[in-house]
């Protein structure tokens, strides 16, 4: 009995153990609270800022293309498609805001994520309004000189 | 065999493997989105027919004169008057269009409305201007302009 | 156990560490534009073409270059063969494309109508087109007194105009 209290032969390896468990969980805890944010939010935060201006690029180069091409006395009206979710959330096209700021709105539902896209004065001439839902079926823009 | 699973070192290496992996599959998936970016942008201005409406315009507007000039010169071969010889002329060239138009799934409708005449004589310098209905439509865009007014001066 | 070399593991997954956030910091601090996109070739390349046709078409009739209407109507209607004879004798048109369109290829065809019927023919043939190839089109209306004047092939009667639809098929090399 004596001798065992006097052997100190293998403390370092139970402290390793010890140590190694630690760190272990440690690395282990830091990684599941923070998975979400690193492998989810970061990766879909970027991809929401990279997709919405895609699609606000869209609005603003199908506008200008229709203003190029206006009638004098008529109309026209061009159906247009958007996916219904950026990243995982819907959002809305918001260009109500066109005629003051000169610029079309993306708004995603959830986070309030907005990215803003300018029409390049296009709007002091050819007025523009409306809005649109990213998970309504059908889109549509449309230009009436009459109206 | 037996020694390979006895050894147990080196399991830092595999850890930091497995970290490396991990990271780089993120920055893959990061990779693929960047590249979907630009798509909708730029197939917006492949998808919007604008040179097919600005051409479709832009001839009508040029096949004005052309079909002036001609009317003119029928006047003088045939008995026809010039606006019915202009309205002829016009048909056949509406016709055409469409035909041409329809080889790509593009409906179009050139139609002539009147025949503008200051004095109401049809001579070459009192006819100015001709109104015209041109539409298209390709089943997502539409396009009307009810009338065009083109100027046909000499 | 093998604790040699432990130092060296942590060295690499240090300078993984290192190498992965300055991607990382860089690839996030922009907006990342991929200019080498596809689509985004496409749709210059397109405005391209159509910009070439649209300079041909707008040319002055008294300029020293002949117009896109006068290159199309002095046309002897015999159809190119690749690659023996690529241009026929559309050497006019042929030579302003080539300056408008460097580094790229194309083909073009001319459709119209004859006898109610459409008709293409292949004007210009610089090879099979290739991937990612894209279409403009133009149209220019002839007359007798065009074809005429250009020495043309086109049989047009007096009171007759046609029509004919340039199609201008272009892809890089």
């Amino acid at each position: 009995m004596k001798r065992l209290f006097a052997d100190e032969e293998g403390v370092s390896i139970l402290f390793e153990y010890i140590l190694f468990s630690l760190i272990c969980i440690g690395f282990f805890m830091i990684v599941s609270v923070n998975s979400d944010e690193i492998f989810m939010q970061t990766p879909n935060e970027v991809v929401m800022q990279n997709e919405m201006s895609d699609i606000g690029n869209m609005m603003s180069t199908m506008i200008t293309d229709m203003y190029l091409i206006l009638p004098a006395n008529g109309q026209i009206d061009t159906k247009y498609d958007i996916p219904p979710k950026v990243g995982t959330e819907t959002y809305i096209i918001n260009a109500d805001i066109a005629y003051t700021d000169q610029i079309i709105e993306l708004v995603s539902s959830d986070s309030g994520k907005k990215v803003r896209v300018t029409i390049g004065g296009i709007a002091t001439t050819m007025p523009i309004n409306g809005t649109a839902s990213s998970s309504s079926t059908n889109h549509m823009i449309s230009y009436d000189s009459r109206r | 065999m037996e020694d390979l699973r006895k050894d147990t070192s080196g399991q830092w290496i595999a850890l930091s493997g497995l970290v490396i992996s991990l990271i780089i599959i993120g920055l893959a998936v990061l990779a693929n989105q960047a590249a979907l970016a630009g798509y909708h942008s730029s197939n917006a201005a492949l998808e919007f027919p604008k040179e097919n409406i600005r051409e479709l315009n832009q001839h009508t507007r040029d096949n004005a004169q052309t079909i002036k000039d001609m009317a003119f010169y029928m006047n003088s071969t045939t008995n026809e008057t010039v606006p019915v010889a202009f309205e002829q002329l016009f048909d056949n060239y509406s016709t055409q269009m469409q035909k041409l138009y329809a080889v790509h799934g593009e409906v179009v409708d050139v139609s002539l409305v009147s025949i503008n005449s200051t004095t109401g004589n049809y001579t070459m310098e009192d006819i100015d201007m001709v109104f015209v209905n041109i539409t298209y439509d390709d089943g997502r865009t539409h396009y009307s302009a009810e009338p065009e007014i083109i100027e046909v001066m000499e | 156990m093998n604790d040699k070399g432990q130092l060296h593991t942590l060295e690499g997954l240090g300078a993984a560490v290192l190498m992965t956030l300055t991607i990382l910091t860089i690839s996030q601090s922009t907006m990342i534009v991929t200019p080498q996109n596809e689509l985004a070739i496409d749709v210059h390349l397109e405005q391209m073409s159509s910009d070439a046709l649209t300079v041909m078409d707008r040319n002055p009739v008294d300029s020293a270059q002949y117009n896109l209407t006068e290159c199309i109507a002095c046309w002897d209607m015999n159809e190119a063969d690749y690659p023996t004879d690529t241009a026929g004798n559309l050497d006019e048109l042929d030579a302003g494309l080539r300056y408008l369109l460097p580094n790229a290829l194309y083909n073009v065809d001319l459709a119209y109508i004859e006898n109610d019927d459409l008709k293409v023919d292949k004007a210009i043939i610089n090879g099979p087109a290739g991937k990612n190839a894209v279409v403009t089109r133009h149209f220019v209306t002839l007359t007798n007194s065009t074809v005429s004047e250009m020495g043309g092939g086109w049989n047009l009667g007096d009171n007759e105009l046609k029509v004919v639809e340039v199609r201008l098929t272009t892809w890089k090399i």
